[in-house]
């Protein structure tokens, strides 16, 4: 029966007796609150399960973790330029090559390595 | 509680403001409380009550303000009774030692005795109408939102869930 084809019903009787018998809770226990509070601070507050609805911004997240992570782990310092010619020294160790002495070093320069080699070579001749 | 007032709780709750959340469980513990005495046996309420505001807590950030903030409450009320009774508990009221009184008294404690112990005999579906309805006053167009089904099964279940309970009245020597 479709409830378009229900019968009238007349609850008058019946809601007022329903509202004089009114079954009433007992009285919640004074730690009711605290019991409360300390389940939900002992499961933990709104554990997300890994659900496709959350995938909407688990994926993005995750990305964004993995690229901070790659950024602060990776050793950049190959990567860097060097700022001046003292840092290149190890590697354009020419004859020709412009020589800028760092204040107060002892270290001889490219082109008086290069001219102790020859001397070098040319004394074994 | 006033809308704003509810607003600025939702968002105080939502930040992880338990002092907001004690305000919400002071209004609402007892409509919780009422509904969850008259869906299942008095001995499970106080843990019932604790898993309902858990699941009030979790669920309040994501609480939309489609239906109204008590609609959204008795929801939560409903479903945790509704579980608690699909996990194989609807036992009758005799089985959880609350008996029945023979007939109906004088005596009002008897007669609201008579009604809890008869809606605990009532299927959850039954159960539920007659307790949103008669004793806590909502419209059918909550209870449809609370129990999440369409206006005309709610109005099917209630007229059915009225003659069962009449029928059972009746037997108790109540006639309505």
């Amino acid at each position: 029966m479709s409830p378009e084809n229900l019968p009238p019903d007349n609850d008058a009787k019946l809601a007022d007796f329903l509202n004089r018998n009114h079954p009433t809770p007992p009285p919640a226990p004074p730690s009711e609150f605290a019991q409360i509070r300390h389940a939900i601070e002992t499961q933990g507050r709104r554990r997300h399960s890994l659900t496709v609805r959350n995938l909407r911004w688990w994926v993005p997240a995750m990305a964004a973790a993995l690229l901070l992570g790659f950024v602060v782990s990776h050793d950049w310092s190959h990567e860097k330029k060097p700022h001046n010619l003292t840092s290149l020294r190890n590697f354009t160790a020419s004859p020709d090559a412009t020589w800028v002495y760092d204040e107060g070093s002892t270290e001889r320069s490219p082109s008086e390595d290069w001219q102790m080699l020859a001397d070098e070579i040319n004394a074994q001749k | 509680m006033e809308t704003e007032r509810i607003d600025e709780i939702i968002q105080n709750i939502s930040g992880g403001d338990l002092k907001s959340f004690q305000e919400l469980y002071r209004s609402y513990a007892g409509v919780v409380r009422g509904v969850l005495f008259k869906m299942v046996p008095s001995n499970q309420i106080d843990d019932l009550v604790q898993e309902a505001f858990v699941k009030i807590w979790k669920g309040l950030p994501g609480f939309k303000g489609e239906s109204g903030l008590k609609v959204w409450i008795y929801r939560i009320a409903y479903r945790v009774a509704v579980d608690f009774l699909r996990k194989g508990n609807s036992r009758s009221s005799q089985e959880l030692g609350e008996d029945l009184p023979a007939e109906s008294g004088e005596s009002p404690v008897l007669e609201k005795n008579l009604v809890r112990g008869l809606l605990q005999t009532f299927d959850p579906d039954h159960r539920t109408v007659l307790v949103l309805y008669f004793m806590e006053e909502c419209s059918l167009q909550e209870i449809a939102q609370i129990v999440d089904v369409p206006l005309g099964t709610v109005k099917s279940r209630l007229f059915y869930a009225k003659q069962k309970l009449r029928e059972a009245l009746k037997k108790k020597g109540v006639i309505l």
